[in-house]
């Protein structure tokens, strides 16, 4: 080759990239050997390239979801022929919150007058948990298509993602002692920040679902000054709610269900976490 | 199934990764790659077969990205939640230099992720993918001189940004292997 193909530092990204004949690797090699700032530019250079592959690379190695593949089965988390196939439902959940939000906001009306009394800060607090988990609870466990985000099948996943959003370790409670199993779970807005609902179902078809999102500072500061973990209870037509407080965390369990049962469900959560 | 699908199917891989890398949201990623390939298979007739299939489908995948994905239209908050949740989670916080290294990586990432587009592509596709200067000349139908200018300056852009870790690292990285013999 008589044109030189690569020129000043054109030749270190080349010697970088593999881009280069034998004998023009030789030619930079022997360049970087007296020039120290050129070699750590390089050196710097082939770091940024193995930390590229380190951040990236094992996505390719992940097993493709079966909805990507021409000819494939469509799967439950992603419709198939849609170019915004996730914005939607998502589109479509975000009106019927707005909906149950104004409706709920009228449930709550009466609920606050109610307490108002005695616990006026504990009680719009309260409100602040049990209403989007309830409202939630409602827009979610109807769903047949798409009940949750992420699916029991990557239940490790689901942990540590919603974990590292709610900032808080959290552990996936397991209900099989209550008859019920895990289908997964989603990430929710809230007024504090990212929630989460984890979803359950029994043999007949009956969904429970656990709500979690971070709690306003005064309250986690007084229950923990208090030191002591209290169980509430609200109802809402049919649809009942226990939920407490404990550490950074807000936790509501709503089920369709006789207090009895949904009780031993809290119970059973509130010793796994 | 034909030769065509065939080839795509095997893509599919190396585009979630590349597509990844650029929007830094698995969910994000996929419906990145699900846009890719129903383009692919709508516009199977314009690609006669010549070239490189691969190629064809990064040069539509970059496309769609620049045109609907830009991440500045995302949430920041959003922004490498996974990397963060992966690095934070997977790592046990062992020796020093393990230490350092996620320290890099984190601040590579969001290196990366702050890089304009153009440059984020180039470089993705060449330390990513793989890539040749020549390859990705043809899949961004660019001068190979561009593919270097974009290179070069997202390197340089990255390095500066980095310095803090930068130096920290250049030290572990001439000395981490004489240190981590125990």
């Amino acid at each position: 080759m008589s044109k030189e193909r690569f020129e000043g530092s054109e030749l270190l990204h080349a010697y970088v990239d593999g881009e280069l004949s034998p004998s023009e690797n030789a030619r930079v090699e022997q360049w970087l050997d007296t020039h120290p700032e050129d070699a750590k530019r390089v050196r710097e250079w082939q770091r940024q390239n193995q930390g590229v592959q380190s951040l990236y690379a094992d996505k390719a190695d992940q097993e493709v979801p079966s909805h990507l593949i021409p000819g494939g089965r469509p799967q439950t988390s992603t419709t198939k022929p849609l170019i915004k196939s996730s914005a939607l439902p998502r589109i479509a959940a975000a009106i019927i919150f707005l909906a149950i939000g104004s409706l709920g906001g009228w449930f709550g009306h009466d609920y606050l007058n109610l307490r108002n009394n005695d616990m006026p800060l504990r009680t719009v607090n309260d409100n602040a948990l049990t209403s989007p988990a309830m409202e939630a609870h409602w827009v979610y466990t109807p769903e047949v298509k798409h009940p949750v985000e992420v699916t029991s099948d990557e239940q490790t996943h689901l942990a540590k993602w919603l974990s590292y959003r709610l900032e808080a370790p959290l552990t996936i409670p397991d209900l099989s002692n209550n008859g019920f199993q895990l289908m997964g779970g989603r990430l929710l807005p809230s007024s504090t920040g990212p929630a989460a609902q984890f979803m359950y179902e029994n043999t007949e078809g009956r969904r429970v679902t656990v709500y979690l999102s971070r709690s306003d500072t005064d309250i986690s500061l007084s229950s923990a000054r208090e030191g002591e973990v209290a169980f509430q209870f609200k109802k809402n037509g049919s649809t009942r709610a226990f939920y407490w407080y404990d550490g950074p965390l807000g936790y509501a369990v709503i089920g369709d269900m006789e207090h009895n049962e949904l009780s031993q469900i809290a119970d059973n959560i509130y010793q796994q976490l | 199934m034909d030769e065509f699908l065939n080839q795509l199917t095997k893509s599919i891989p190396a585009l979630r990764r590349y597509a990844y890398a650029l929007v830094r949201d698995s969910s994000i990623a996929d419906d990145l790659v699900q846009d890719c390939l129903e383009r692919g298979l709508n516009k199977r007739a314009q690609w006669q077969g010549e070239g490189n299939l691969k190629s064809w489908l990064y040069r539509i995948l970059s496309n769609i990205h620049l045109n609907h994905y830009r991440s500045n239209k995302r949430n920041p908050l959003a922004q490498s939640s996974e990397i963060k949740e992966n690095l934070t989670m997977s790592h046990q916080l062992q020796n020093p230099a393990d230490q350092l290294d996620r320290i890099y990586l984190t601040d590579l990432d969001k290196a990366i992720a702050k890089l304009p587009e153009e440059q984020r592509q180039v470089l993705l596709l060449i330390n990513l993918e793989g890539l040749t200067y020549k390859e990705v000349a043809q899949i961004k139908q660019i001068p190979t001189g561009t593919v270097m200018s974009r290179l070069s300056r997202a390197r340089e852009t990255l390095r500066k940004n980095m310095a803090s870790s930068a130096t920290a690292s250049d030290q572990s990285g001439s000395t981490s292997h004489i240190r981590r013999i125990k």
